[in-house]
């Protein structure tokens, strides 16, 4: 007798999450092919609100702008306290019991530059009353070739299966990398000549080329590094490249020395200022 | 008595100087106090009218009427949600075809359920990213005071097990300030707030959300060396995971015990800054292996650590 | 066996139940478990005590005072709920105050208080769950310590936190100065947190229960536990019972709260009500105290805001025992002319 019972709730809770799944997908597809002709419902509709004095009305359509509003209030918010801007999200429940509960999800989206697309399982689990949420797979895509920084990043947590890890320290990977960009842009405007970025301003190189010393290369490589646990800790090098004919040996010896002492510099003066001293030295 | 009665509302009511209230211990614990009342009276009635009262083994029949009424729900949710999925299904396939939506119709009763259908669908779309920023480890900001007071949530995870989740309560009224917390005390949750939390709330939080991590990091090493690692001991740790004393056997019966001691300063790793290895045998901290130990549970996470130098015969 | 091992002896085996005193004796280790086996725990105290006094000249023939300290503390520390235990804080930390280990801290602490009074008797252990445990008895320059009276000092090393029992006014001074330097903190001051339960006042001020916050999402498999309702039946005022519930298990915890006793408050105020000339314009404060006592104050609380006895939303006078993590207050006018009144600590 039990036992049938139980199969019978079983089947039920299967049922309920399948028609849940079907009728969320045919939302967001009308979500999705409509949202223009959403929007514009929308904006009438709470006009009308507006002109009716904001009162609150009963029926079923205003209390449905009215949620909505709310959610995209509240949707705002997050996004702007995480950082992540997320476009397009599906769900998919695969299995589904009193204990037990498997959905696969795919996100996509983008934080600053960097634009994601994420897949992943989470399995619910429930014994003796303890509730356990584990991602169970994971596949990320970062879109952009250049942003080299980031790879490691995704094949290390997509080997331990860190979700979390990889929103937390993306958010901070891109806002090193906008930085870079800023700083690297702003180079390139001001002394265009002298400047190149060979891979993009998205890259991690900086060549500086001068025309009193032409036959020696500068590089300023700026890499982002991620630990394990999720710091940043970038590292900005100068490299220099030059032929031997090129220099006196006076001048051989300070730029040989160059490498050394831009790190002082970085540490006395920050990055920017750093690299103005460089372009300087050599002479712009 | 003055001012008393708004400070104790509800409680004090002719109490004289130096008085004492007593408040008994309520008898019922907090989810009978949610159901109680005249409805869970109703329950108990209908219940009896259907002849669901338990006559002979209470225990047996008792789980036979909570199933009973399990499936009565479940199969009335599904009803339901049948008839509104079929119905989704429909209003999708006749605005797709286009059969609607002129500026006059909005008026119309006829299509006040395609636009209602469009308006849920829209809901949908926003509560689906709504969750999604929750699953990615979002802090699920929640206003509880419009204006004035928000709750955050930091998620903690540790590789894709999720973990403890935190939450702070903040105040804006004038400056931003922490009204309560669920942060371990020893967190310097102090510092970080003097850091940054009036002047960078995400940078403020993303530093709390590594300290906290990095916790859960620590805690959960601690739990798999206790687990994995048999022949090692856990002498002593604290709240913070700061500390970890651990006792190593040798792989042979005679070898000396060896006493490593883990320091984590940097309370945003998992990984600790400091290690000592102190033995019976003073020569032992500075033989080759114990040298190469040194190094590798400087890089790795300790329980991986400690597997490796048992698999190379460091330790048992 | 001395006078003064013998009468510490005598208490141990009186004060712990004769249940207990089996487990305890075993523990301690010094009594062959074969011969403990023997003994008739039924018997009076009276008989037992000689029984376990000579069963323990027997086995050990130097049973000093250390061995019936250590004794005492294993059924102290076993059964810590036998009278106020009262919370205190390590402030101002210094830079390495992590870094204190239990070897370090048992000899600075020792050598710290016997600078500063010269008969005292220390004995520190560690127990399992982390805990340093300390047993002083106190002497002065004319009296050896007393071990019948001794204090009790509970502290987790690198927290700020030290639980005291059995302290008096004239050595607080003295044991504040040893645990600041020996945990390498500036100073230390009461928490105003007591009650009988060690465990739940350490629950309570480290905050290791569970603390209710508002959250959007429950746990899809939550519903589990929920008992299931008739869909025909609506719940008219489900929403503001609910809401009742979250704001008194915001103000006081859910589920298993740490046990709290009582709540004091000290009241130092002036009326400021009308037609009331006696009391009007008085020049001294209005003196009351007031004392919430219950089995569980936290829970009994809980349950007059959930079930709508007490207004919500909560007053800060009583959220401010979970919030502070304290129980006793003393609330004076901030100033003279300023009809706002607050919470200030006493010092």
């Amino acid at each position: 007798m039990e036992q049938e019972y139980e199969e019978e709730i079983q089947k039920l809770r299967e049922e309920i999450a399948f028609l849940q799944a079907e009728k969320e997908n045919d939302e967001r597809e009308i979500a999705k092919q409509h949202g223009d002709n959403i929007n514009h419902i929308l904006e009438s509709i709470s006009k009308k609100l507006e002109m009716e004095g904001g009162r609150l009305r009963q029926d079923k359509v205003s209390k449905l702008v009215y949620d909505i509003q709310k959610l995209e209030q509240d949707l705002l918010r997050q996004t702007r306290i995480n950082g992540i801007v997320l476009t397009d999200v599906c769900e998919k429940t695969t299995e589904k019991s009193e204990d037990k509960c498997v959905q696969q999800h795919r996100i996509t989206g983008h934080c600053l530059d960097l634009t994601f697309q994420v897949e992943f399982e989470v399995t619910e689990t429930m014994t003796d009353d303890t509730f356990l949420r584990r991602v169970t797979d994971l596949n990320i895509v970062v879109d952009g070739n250049e942003f080299k920084d980031i790879s490691s990043l995704v094949s290390r947590v997509e080997e331990s299966k860190s979700l979390l890890l990889f929103f937390r320290t993306l958010r901070d990977v891109s806002e090193k990398c906008a930085l870079r960009k800023k700083t690297f842009n702003h180079f390139k405007e001001r002394c265009p000549d002298v400047i190149s970025l060979p891979n993009g301003s998205q890259s991690e190189v900086m060549v500086i080329k001068s025309p009193k010393l032409p036959r020696c290369t500068i590089s300023i490589l700026w890499k982002i590094n991620t630990t394990n646990g999720g710091v940043i800790t970038p590292k900005i090098e100068l490299l220099m490249e030059m032929h031997e004919k090129a220099l006196s040996p006076d001048n051989k010896k300070v730029l040989e020395n160059a490498p050394d002492a831009f790190q002082s510099l970085l540490r006395v003066f920050g990055v920017e200022a750093a690299i103005e001293n460089i372009i300087k030295t050599v002479g712009v | 008595m003055m001012t008393l009665s708004e400070r104790f509302p509800g409680f004090v009511r002719g109490v004289s100087t130096g008085g004492s209230i007593s408040i008994s211990r309520p008898g019922r614990d907090m989810d009978a106090a949610r159901t109680q009342g005249v409805f869970s009276h109703l329950h108990l009635l209908e219940r009896g009218a259907l002849g669901l009262i338990p006559q002979e083994d209470p225990a047996q029949n008792d789980r036979v009427d909570d199933l009973k009424a399990v499936i009565h729900t479940l199969r009335a949710r599904r009803d339901e949600l049948r008839v509104q999925a079929d119905r989704t299904r429909e209003l999708r396939h006749s605005i797709d075809k286009g059969d609607f939506l002129d500026e006059e119709d909005y008026r119309t009763g006829e299509n006040s359920e395609i636009r209602a259908a469009l308006l849920t669908a829209k809901q949908t779309e926003l509560k689906k990213l709504l969750k999604a920023h929750h699953l990615i480890g979002g802090y699920d900001l929640i206003e509880t005071q419009p204006g004035k007071r928000f709750c955050v949530s930091l998620h903690t995870a540790y590789e894709g097990t999720y973990c403890t989740t935190y939450h702070l309560e903040l105040d804006l009224t004038r400056t931003v300030q922490v009204v309560r917390h669920d942060v371990p005390p020893s967190m310097p949750l102090d510092t970080l707030v003097q850091q940054n939390l009036q002047t960078n709330l995400p940078a403020f939080l993303h530093s709390l959300s590594l300290h906290l991590n990095a916790l859960t990091s620590r805690q959960q090493q601690i739990v798999l060396v206790k687990d994995q690692i048999k022949s090692v001991d856990v002498l002593e740790s604290n709240q913070l995971c700061s500390v970890l004393v651990l006792l190593c056997r040798g792989p042979k019966q005679q070898d000396p015990e060896t006493l490593v001691t883990l320091l984590y300063r940097d309370l945003t790793s998992e990984l600790p800054t400091q290690v000592t290895v102190e033995s019976e045998d003073d020569a032992l901290p500075n033989s080759p292996q114990w040298k190469k130990s040194k190094t590798l549970l400087l890089d790795q996470p300790v329980h991986k650590a400690l597997e490796i130098m048992n698999k190379t015969g460091v330790i048992a | 066996m001395d006078e003064t091992t013998r009468t510490v002896l005598q208490r141990v085996v009186r004060k712990v139940p004769a249940t207990r005193l089996r487990e305890v004796l075993r523990t301690w280790g010094r009594v062959p478990a074969r011969q403990l086996d023997l003994l008739d725990f039924s018997t009076s105290k009276f008989v037992l005590f000689e029984d376990v006094r000579s069963l323990c000249e027997v086995n050990s023939n130097r049973l000093t005072l250390k061995h019936v300290c250590e004794l005492e503390m294993i059924y102290f520390i076993g059964n810590p709920a036998q009278g106020v235990w009262r919370a205190c804080h390590l402030t101002e930390p210094d830079d390495d105050v992590m870094t204190v280990e239990l070897r370090q801290f048992k000899e600075q602490f020792k050598a710290r208080l016997t600078e500063l009074i010269s008969n005292v008797s220390v004995k520190i252990k560690k127990h399992d769950d982390e805990a340093v445990w300390i047993r002083i008895a106190w002497g002065d320059h004319f009296h050896r310590p007393n071990q019948l009276k001794p204090t009790y000092v509970v502290h987790h090393l690198q927290t700020p936190y030290v639980f005291v029992y059995n302290l008096s006014t004239k050595h607080k001074p003295l044991l504040y100065q040893a645990l600041v330097l020996a945990t390498r903190h500036g100073s230390m001051k009461d928490s105003h947190l007591s009650g009988k339960s060690l465990t739940s006042i350490r629950d309570f001020l480290m905050r290791s229960y569970q603390q209710a916050f508002p959250t959007k999402y429950a746990r899809p498999l939550q519903e589990k536990n929920t008992a299931p309702t008739n869909p025909n039946i609506e719940k008219e005022h489900a929403e503001q019972e609910e809401k009742r519930l979250q704001l008194a298990c915001e103000a006081f915890g859910e589920g298993n709260v740490p046990r709290l006793e009582t709540a004091t408050y000290k009241l130092e105020t002036r009326y400021r009500g009308s037609g009331n000339e006696t009391l009007n314009n008085r020049e001294e404060p209005f003196r009351a105290l007031i004392k919430f006592s219950s089995a569980n104050l936290l829970v009994s609380l809980n349950h007059c805001v959930s079930a709508g006895m007490a207004e919500t939303p909560v007053t800060p006078l009583l959220s401010s025992i979970t919030q502070k993590g304290k129980n006793y207050f003393v609330i004076t006018d901030k100033g003279s002319g300023n009809s706002s009144q607050s919470m200030v600590q006493k010092k």
